[in-house]
C-alpha cells in the first residue's frame, strides 16, 4: 500500500492518497472542524464507455446506450433489501449519478460516517440483478428519460454535442432512450459490471470529519484484493471537424436559449489540468461583466446576467461552451468571434487578466470551505488523471501569453456550434 | 464558535458567527417586508440596482472589476417568499486577508464596498441611473418569462397560486409581467429607501476574523437614516377549500408534472417535520419507497412542508395516463399514515434523517447564517442538541395526528397533449 501526502500550495489543506492494495485510489481529506463528510466511492465508467472488451482474446462488443446509468440505479437494490434502508439507520443522505465519464455513489452524513462508509463499500461490491428487478427499473428511468427531454438546458446541450462529434460517445444521451433500455437485461448488467467495477477502476473521496487510520482500516476490511485487468475500451476515430456550426429546436418555453460551443483538440491527463486552466479563464474573461463584450452585450439587449460559460472536458473530448438566454444567439456568437479574432490579434489586456486571475484563485480558495466540494475536486482529480492541487498550481503558473496561444490554436471559428431552443408559439 | 448577538440601529438585527474553520466570510442583509404586487417587482429591481453599480463604481463593468480585483468577491441579491412576507437578500463573500497575496484588508474594502452600494447607489438625480436600471429590468422581464422554461417549478408555482389564492403567498415572489413593466428607476429607487426605513433588517456575518470593523462601518451608515420599521411574523395559516380545486393545463411536454397542496390546522411544528420526512421528504419515505420503487410510477414523487403557511406539497412527474394511480397511491399513503401504519423503525429512521440535517447547520457559510436566522423567527432552540431532543420525543401519536390534520386544497396538473 502505498500512502503519500499532497499539501494545496496556497493553503494549509492536505490530501493524503493512498493505492490500496485492492488495486482502489483512496482520497481522504480531514477537514478540522466540520461536522459533515462526503465519501464518493467512483469508477471511470460512463455513457461514453459503450463498446469494450475484457481481454484481448475478445471482440470488442457494443452495447445499447444508458446501460451504465441503468447500472447505477440496479445497484441500489441488494438481495434482500433496498440500500436506501439501509442509509436510513445511519442518518446518510445517499444518492448516484452517471456522467458520460464516470458512475459516481455517494453520502453525505453528520454521524456515523464509518457505518455509512461499510454500507457503501459493501453494496457497491454486491451486485444483484434479476429478471424482475430489471423490468421494474425500466419505467422509472423511462420517467427520467422524459423528465430530461422536457428541460430545455439538457435538450440544448446535447444537441449540441450532436453537432459537435461526429463518432465520439459523447454525442449520446447519458440515459439512452426508452427503446436502447428495454433491450438492457441482467447477463449485460453483469457483464458490464464485472468489466468496469473493478477497484483497479475506481476510487474513494472521502472529505470533512472522519479519520484517514479508522477510514483505511474500513478499507482493510470491505474490500477485496482486485487483480484483474481494467477493460479497454474502443473509442472512434474523432475528426478535429464539428458536424454541423447549427442546430435549433423548438420547445414549449418562455425564454429561448443559446449554448455556443468551441471544439477543442482533445488533450491527454497530463495536459488536461493545464488545457483546463486556461480554457477557464478564457470562458472567464470573455464572459465576465466587467469585459468589453459583455458589456456591450448586455446594453443592448442581446444578453442577460444568465451568460456564462463551461469547460466540458475528458477522454476524447474538450470544449468551450458560453450559454444563457437570448432572442438574438446569432448575435452572441459574431460577437465573441470578433472578440476571439481582436484578442488573437492584439493579445489580452493584461490588467484584465490579472483581474480574472485573482478571481479564479478566489474561487479556488472559497472552495476549500466545502466538504462537498473538496470530495469533487478529489473525484475529479482522479478521473482526471491529475493531482487534486495541480488545477491551482496550473493557475497560479499561468500567463497572458498562454491564453493568447490557447485562444489562437484552440478556438477557431469553423469549429463553433451554435445549439438554439426556440419558442414553440410566439411570446 | 462564538455567536454575538446586537442590535445596530431600531429593528436592525446583527448576528456575528465566528468560526475558525473558515477561509472566507459572508455578510448577509435581509430585509423583510410586506409582500404585495404593487411592490415586490420595485422591491426587487431597487435590490438588485445596489449590486450591479455604485456612485464610485458607477457601471456593471466598473464594479464587477473592482470584485474581480478583490479575488472574485461575490456580491448578489436574490429574493424570497415565506409565508406572505418578502425577503430581499443582499449578501456577500470574500477570502480572508491571509489568503490575499497582494496583502488587502478584505474585510475592511469589502465593508465599505457594501456600504458604498448601501448608502451611496449610483441614483445621481432621485433615481437609479437610467443605463444599468434598464439592463436589470430586462434581466427581470427575462426571468418571468422564463417561468415556463421549467416545467416542474412552474407547475409548483401556478398550484400555490390556486392554494393561496386572495393571500399575498399567492403572488409570484418577483412579480408578474405587467407589474416589472411598470417600474421606473424613480419608483425603484423609491422602493429602496422605503425599504431602508421601513423594513424589518436582519444582518449576518460569518467568518473566521472579528466582526469589529463591519459592525463599526454599518452602524455609522445605519445611525444616518430615519427609520420607521415594525416586525414581522412569517407564518401565517392558510384557509383550507371547501372541496378540493382540480386544475388541469396542457402544454407540449413529455412529462405530466402533478402537484397535490395539503393544508394543516396542526401547530406542532416537530410532528409536521417527521410527518413530511416519512411521508415523501426521504428515500425511505412512503411515496419514494411505493409510488416510484413498488409501482414504478415515476422518476420522483416527494413532498416538502411549508411551514410558514402550515402546507405539504406532493409533487411527481408521470405519464398521464398514470396520474390518477399516482394520484390515488399516494392518498393511501396518506390515509395509512393516518391510521398509524408506522412503525417504531420508520419514525427512528426519520428522526436519525432530521438529525443529520440539523447538524450540518454551520458546515458552511450560508448555512450559519440561516440557522440563526431561523432562531429568530421560530421558537427553536438555538443550541442543535436541544433542537434534536425535541425532535426525539415526538411520538407516533403526534405522527398520526400531523397526517390527520392534512386536508387536499389544490390539485394542479400540467400535463402533456392528448395525441388525436
Amino acid at each position: 500500500m502505498h500512502r503519500e501526502i499532497i499539501s494545496s500550495p496556497f493553503t494549509d489543506d492536505k490530501v493524503i492518497h493512498i493505492k490500496h492494495k485492492s488495486g482502489l485510489e483512496i482520497y481522504i481529506c480531514e477537514m478540522k472542524g466540520f461536522n459533515g463528510v462526503q465519501a464518493q466511492f467512483c469508477t471511470k465508467y460512463g455513457s461514453i464507455h459503450r463498446r469494450f472488451r475484457t481481454s484481448p482474446d475478445e471482440d470488442f462488443m457494443t452495447v445499447p446506450d444508458g446501460v451504465a446509468h441503468f447500472l447505477e440505479h440496479k445497484l441500489f437494490e441488494n438481495e434482500d433489501c433496498q440500500v436506501f434502508e439501509l442509509y436510513a439507520k445511519t442518518g446518510a443522505n445517499g444518492n448516484a449519478a452517471t456522467s458520460y465519464d464516470r458512475t459516481y455513489y455517494d453520502f453525505y452524513c453528520t454521524a456515523n460516517y464509518a457505518e455509512s462508509l461499510k454500507i457503501l463499500l459493501d453494496f457497491v461490491q454486491k451486485p444483484y440483478f434479476t429478471k424482475e428487478n430489471v423490468a421494474k427499473e425500466q419505467g422509472i428511468i423511462a420517467q427520467e428519460i422524459k423528465m430530461s427531454d422536457d428541460s430545455p438546458d439538457w435538450r440544448i446541450f446535447e444537441n449540441m454535442l450532436a453537432n459537435m462529434y461526429h463518432v465520439h460517445p459523447v454525442r449520446i444521451k447519458i440515459e439512452g432512450t426508452a427503446e436502447s433500455i428495454a433491450e438492457i437485461d441482467e447477463t449485460l448488467l453483469y457483464k458490464c459490471y464485472n468489466a468496469f467495477y473493478d477497484l483497479n477502476n475506481m476510487c474513494l473521496s472521502i472529505a470533512g470529519n472522519v479519520s484517514a487510520d479508522e477510514v483505511i482500516a474500513i478499507c482493510d476490511e470491505y474490500l477485496a484484493e482486485s487483480s484483474k485487468n481494467a477493460p479497454e475500451v474502443f473509442m472512434p476515430c474523432e475528426p478535429d471537424e464539428i458536424v454541423s456550426p447549427y442546430v435549433c429546436e423548438k420547445l414549449d418555453i418562455g425564454e429561448p436559449l443559446f449554448s455556443l460551443g468551441y471544439k477543442c483538440r482533445p488533450f491527454s491527463s497530463s495536459d488536461r489540468a493545464v488545457k483546463s486552466v486556461q480554457a477557464s479563464v478564457t470562458g472567464c474573461l470573455l464572459s465576465d461583466s466587467s469585459g468589453r463584450m459583455c458589456e456591450r452585450l448586455l446594453s443592448e439587449g442581446i444578453i442577460n446576467s444568465s451568460f456564462s460559460y463551461e469547460v466540458f472536458a475528458g477522454d476524447g473530448y474538450f470544449s468551450l461552451i458560453f450559454s444563457g438566454e437570448s432572442e438574438e444567439p446569432e448575435k452572441v456568437r459574431d460577437a465573441i468571434i470578433d472578440e476571439i479574432d481582436r484578442i488573437s490579434s492584439e493579445g489580452i489586456d493584461e490588467q484584465q487578466f490579472s483581474r480574472i486571475k485573482k478571481t479564479a484563485y478566489g474561487y479556488y480558495i472559497r472552495e476549500l470551505n466545502n466538504v462537498d466540494a473538496v470530495a469533487d475536486r478529489m473525484m475529479n482529480a482522479f478521473v482526471d488523471g491529475i493531482g487534486p492541487f495541480d488545477t491551482m498550481k496550473a493557475l497560479s503558473e499561468l500567463t497572458p501569453d498562454d491564453i493568447n496561444r490557447f485562444t489562437c490554436s484552440e478556438l477557431k471559428k469553423d469549429r463553433l456550434v451554435l445549439s438554439v431552443i426556440e419558442r414553440k408559439c410566439d411570446k | 464558535m462564538e455567536y454575538n448577538r446586537t442590535q445596530l440601529a431600531e429593528n436592525i438585527g446583527f448576528t456575528a458567527v465566528r468560526d475558525e474553520k473558515f477561509n472566507s466570510s459572508l455578510l448577509m442583509i435581509r430585509f423583510i417586508t410586506e409582500h404585495s404586487e404593487t411592490s415586490a417587482s420595485a422591491n426587487v429591481l431597487g435590490i438588485s440596482c445596489l449590486t450591479a453599480t455604485n456612485s464610485r463604481y458607477p457601471t456593471i463593468s466598473a464594479l464587477s472589476s473592482r470584485l474581480n480585483e478583490l479575488y472574485g468577491a461575490s456580491l448578489g441579491s436574490s429574493a424570497g417568499k415565506v409565508g406572505n412576507v418578502q425577503i430581499l437578500r443582499l449578501y456577500s463573500s470574500w477570502i480572508n486577508n491571509r489568503y490575499a497575496y497582494d496583502g488587502e484588508d478584505m474585510q475592511r474594502e469589502m465593508a465599505e464596498l457594501i456600504c458604498g452600494c448601501l448608502f451611496s447607489p449610483n441614483a445621481p438625480n432621485g433615481e437609479f441611473d437610467e443605463e444599468s436600471f434598464r439592463i436589470l429590468k430586462n434581466d427581470l422581464l427575462d426571468r418571468i418569462d422564463g417561468e415556463t422554461n421549467y416545467k416542474y417549478g412552474y407547475a409548483v408555482s401556478k398550484a400555490l397560486g390556486i392554494a393561496f389564492r386572495g393571500e399575498p403567498a399567492a403572488y409570484p415572489v418577483i412579480g408578474k409581467r405587467r407589474d416589472a413593466e411598470a417600474v421606473t428607476p424613480q419608483s425603484a429607487l423609491a422602493a429602496y429607501h422605503k425599504l431602508l426605513e421601513t423594513a424589518q433588517i436582519e444582518i449576518s456575518f460569518v467568518s473566521s476574523e472579528g466582526h469589529e470593523v463591519i459592525v463599526e462601518i454599518l452602524r455609522k451608515h445605519f445611525s444616518g437614516i430615519k427609520r420607521n420599521s415594525r416586525s414581522y411574523a412569517l407564518r401565517c395559516k392558510s384557509p383550507v377549500k371547501e372541496q378540493p380545486e382540480t386544475v388541469f393545463r396542457e402544454m407540449d411536454v413529455n412529462q405530466c408534472n402533478m402537484i397535490m397542496v395539503f393544508k394543516s390546522d396542526c401547530d406542532d411544528y416537530y410532528a409536521l417535520s417527521m410527518m413530511n420526512i416519512l411521508f415523501g421528504d426521504a428515500s425511505f419515505s412512503k411515496l419514494f419507497l411505493n409510488v416510484r420503487e413498488k409501482l414504478s410510477l415515476c422518476y420522483f414523487c416527494s413532498s416538502s412542508l411549508f411551514y410558514s403557511k402550515n402546507a405539504v406539497l406532493v409533487g411527481c412527474g408521470t405519464d398521464r395516463d398514470k396520474v390518477e394511480q399516482a394520484r390515488d397511491e399516494i392518498l393511501h399513503q396518506l390515509n395509512e399514515m393516518c391510521r398509524g401504519n408506522i412503525s417504531d423503525k420508520e419514525i427512528n429512521d426519520t428522526f436519525m434523517s432530521v438529525s443529520n440535517t440539523i447538524r450540518s447547520a454551520g458546515d458552511t457559510l450560508s448555512s450559519y447564517s440561516n440557522w440563526f436566522f431561523d432562531r429568530i423567527f421560530y421558537d427553536h432552540p438555538h443550541d442543535p442538541a436541544e433542537y434534536i431532543e425535541e425532535f426525539r420525543k415526538v411520538t407516533k401519536e403526534r405522527i398520526v395526528q400531523a397526517a390527520r390534520s392534512l386536508r387536499l386544497d389544490t390539485f394542479y396538473c400540467l400535463a402533456g397533449k392528448e395525441e388525436n
